[in-house]
């Protein structure tokens, strides 16, 4: 028997299965995969490579890979004293936020640098001595050398900046665009 | 198939499309298509498809008190 609205059981039955696979289509589909692809990408932006993809990125990278270059990054870099994220692991910070803080900054970066609002390219504060020591503390070669020992509470204390003795981590004009 | 979900599926195509670009290959240009292009595009599909149900809803609750 037809219903008074004049929808049989069949045509809502084929209206409520169009409405779910359009769900999934429109809303479901694109909204996981999104997510995924979201959470990869993010993984994958920690890489060098990922960071060398800005051309305003160039000079930095350049340096790291310049076998002639003694700067703090590039060293770091060839002798592999960081594995894999060179510039990641000293770009982020290690608090509970200090991943997302550092991705979320990452995305306004790529804002500034595709509509044109490209500035010198400078640290959003100095340079922490935790980001070092999170590595150094503790290691015997650190611990052991005579410099330190005078100095370790202020080291610690970001009183004294180990870029002091140790000299800038990449070429002093690396960051103003050309 | 109304033209609001015509559209709201070719927003929703578009957003994959674009996510798959960076899936295969994440780039800053592919990441900035993601977070800029493809994540609105996703939500303007998902707002048109919304308002098209919504309205096909009103429109058969309508119909029913009519009949």
């Amino acid at each position: 028997m037809k219903p008074k609205h004049g929808l049989d059981d069949e045509d809502t039955r084929s209206r409520v299965w169009r409405h779910v696979f359009l769900a999934l289509g429109i809303i479901v589909v694109p909204v996981l995969y999104g997510a995924a692809t979201s959470s990869v990408a993010f993984e994958r932006s920690k890489s060098l490579e990922f960071c060398a993809s800005c051309h305003v990125m160039d000079p930095f990278v350049e340096d790291l890979k310049n076998p002639s270059s003694d700067l703090l990054a590039a060293k770091h870099y060839q002798y592999r004293r960081i594995n894999t994220h060179q510039c990641y692991a000293c770009h982020a910070d290690y608090d509970l936020f200090g991943p997302v803080k550092a991705k979320v900054n990452g995305l306004s970066h790529f804002v500034h640098n595709y509509v044109g609002t490209r500035h010198e390219i400078k640290l959003y504060k100095p340079f922490p001595n935790a980001r070092c020591l999170q590595c150094h503390d503790g290691a015997k070669s650190f611990v052991k050398a005579e410099a330190h020992t005078d100095i370790m509470a202020e080291l610690r204390s970001d009183g004294m900046k180990c870029a002091e003795c140790h000299g800038s981590a990449h070429p002093e004009h690396a960051g103003v665009p050309k | 198939m109304n033209n609001r979900k015509k559209a709201a599926l070719t927003c929703a195509a578009l957003s994959v499309m674009i996510t798959s670009i960076c899936l295969y290959k994440t780039t800053s240009v592919t990441m900035m298509a993601l977070f800029n292009l493809a994540m609105p595009l996703s939500l303007l599909g998902i707002a048109l498809y919304l308002f098209d149900v919504a309205v096909s809803v009103m429109k058969l609750r309508i119909k029913a008190k009519h009949h």
